[in-house]
């Protein structure tokens, strides 16, 4: 697959995932075998993934996500991201703090005929945990 | 857009970071690599701007996690871009964040997003693993430390 169409299809993901919060509308996007790298004990696989959506989607119902930068080769994509979203919902066990939250993320995507093989996220955490008031400033 | 051989030499770059500095810990490297307007996004708070932060964060990682290496899980690079990811595996012996030193071995993950122009470091966004290092060290009993920390106040144990 061509990097422009690998390209399409993470802006589709986000597209579709993220900002419309349909996590049910991307499965074609995904190789039958996709390994997402989230710690246990989500499900394996697609399932895994729309765990972490409907969470997100939950604490952040009206979350915004801006590419900053995509990146990519002929099995890779790199999507460095910019999130903005009010914690209008249960987070982590905590109940929503309604605090106005921003937070940035790096995903790398393995691609294979296309399609989305494999996914690691990373995002800044802390940032926002300090935001909702889970974590006091040093 | 960059030449392949421009995009060779700007992976060299962030392998050079890699290895030299977070590895081996030769700070002038980060002078070397970096444009001295360097802006860096650094995951952390009251930190100085441009490279001078990152030698600081470094700091704090390095008295906190003395054995601490990293290695290189991918590299992709795209003209002016490279992107990657890490994994660094420590022992804890100094206090991080709050939690007094545990002794226990532990491992984080990085994606880096690198803006690379004429071979230097022009920007560097960076995000880590805090919650996966946060659950390894909170989690069971502190492990005995088989050399003193070398951060004064941290928790001792004497052979």
């Amino acid at each position: 697959m061509s990097v422009e169409g690998n390209k399409s299809t993470i802006r589709e993901f986000t597209r579709v995932f993220k900002n419309q919060h349909n996590v049910d509308g991307i499965d074609h996007l995904f190789a039958s075998d996709f390994k997402h790298n989230f710690p246990a004990p989500l499900p394996a696989g697609l399932a895994g993934l729309k765990g972490v959506g409907r969470m997100m989607n939950t604490a952040f119902p009206d979350v915004v996500v801006t590419e900053k930068d995509l990146i990519a080769t002929d099995d890779t994509v790199v999507e460095r991201s910019a999130a903005k979203a009010t914690n209008a919902g249960p987070f982590q066990g905590r109940p929503a703090s309604n605090a106005p939250c921003h937070w940035s993320e790096i995903h790398i995507y393995r691609m294979r005929d296309g399609k989305i093989a494999e996914h690691w996220a990373e995002v800044s955490m802390l940032e926002l945990m300090m935001q909702i008031g889970a974590v006091k400033p040093a | 857009m960059a030449s392949d051989n421009v995009v060779e030499k700007n992976k060299s770059v962030t392998r050079r970071f890699m290895e030299e500095f977070k590895n081996q810990h030769k700070f002038a490297v980060i002078d070397e690599l970096f444009s001295p307007r360097a802006v860096v996004h650094l995951p952390a708070e009251g930190l100085p701007d441009g490279p001078e932060g990152q030698k600081a964060i470094a700091r704090g990682i390095f008295a906190a996690f003395p054995d601490v290496r990293v290695t290189l899980d991918k590299v992709i690079a795209e003209g002016n871009f490279v992107a990657e990811r890490h994994t660094a595996r420590a022992t804890h012996e100094g206090e991080f964040m709050g939690i007094l030193a545990t002794g226990k071995k532990i491992y984080w993950t990085e994606n880096h997003f690198y803006r690379i122009e004429d071979g230097r470091i022009h920007e560097l966004w960076s995000e880590w693993s805090f919650q996966k290092l946060m659950d390894q060290l909170i989690e069971g009993p502190a492990h005995e430390i088989n050399r003193t920390s070398r951060v004064p106040g941290s928790h001792r144990v004497s052979r």
